[in-house]
């Protein structure tokens, strides 16, 4: 019979998922075989960088204009860190790039 | 030799390869065969020395020259190949060291949550965290 998953598993599953439907997924072509590129989800106790950059752009699309300086979001032109509800820092980004759309959406 | 061990029998199983972006532009998709990709792979001196997540930067067409049945000749120096490669053939010192840091754990657990709030991946987040937290409590008692 096979294994339940548990539920750690069943989150990698659902991020797998994610990755492929938004993510920069790739296909290998070989001549015989294809390989799907898809990420190891968590390494060690951390979460993969590229994933974390996919649920961060998701998070900040969604976020609202109210988020930014009083809420959950602080942003200057170096950095962007996102805050838990108690205001303790959760995320802290430096991409510029990502710094930078936020920005311009903001704007 | 440990070293040959690699060569031999490794077994891919995950493979990031963003092939650079231009990279084989104006060209059919790049074709690799497995084989090519292992041979390839397991022949960079910087892969003997683990870990397993590295980014390789392909040596020039002609350098590869071994593998030319299988790669185009199109004008690109480079592509940066990420690769996992894991099994039982890998001797153990090449494997990922095993990290059991609970703490950190649950904060990335914390901090998925907050990013997939309002998503579909919100409820499988909090069950997710909700049973480290009881391994932890179940760990500690």
């Amino acid at each position: 019979m096979e294994r339940e998953q548990s539920a750690l598993e069943k989150l990698e599953a659902k991020l797998k998922q994610l990755w492929r439907e938004q993510g920069d997924a790739h296909v290998i072509a070989a001549k015989h075989t294809e390989f799907v590129v898809e990420p190891k989800i968590f390494l060690g106790n951390k979460l993969n960088p590229e994933v974390l950059k996919l649920l961060l752009m998701n998070y900040l699309a969604q976020s609202s204009r109210q988020d930014s300086g009083v809420g959950n979001i602080d942003v200057t032109p170096e950095k962007l860190t996102i805050k838990t509800p108690k205001g303790k820092p959760l995320v802290v980004v430096r991409d510029k790039n990502i710094i930078q759309q936020y920005l311009a959406k903001q704007g | 030799m440990a070293s040959e061990a690699l060569v031999q029998k490794p077994v891919v199983r995950n493979i990031q390869a963003p092939l650079a972006k231009g990279a084989g532009a104006g060209h059919p998709a790049i074709e690799l065969s497995a084989e090519a990709i292992l041979e390839y792979v397991t022949g960079i001196e910087r892969f003997k020395k683990g870990p397993h997540h590295q980014t390789f930067e392909r040596r020039p067409i002609k350098a590869g020259a071994a593998l030319a049945g299988n790669i185009p000749d199109i004008p690109i120096k480079k592509f940066t190949v990420k690769l996992e490669v894991h099994g039982p053939e890998i001797p153990a010192e090449y494997q990922p060291p095993i990290k059991t840091n609970t703490e950190t754990r649950l904060q990335t657990l914390r901090m998925i949550a907050l990013l997939s709030k309002g998503t579909k991946l919100y409820k499988d987040t909090v069950n997710a965290l909700e049973e480290e937290q009881l391994l932890t409590q179940g760990a500690a008692a």
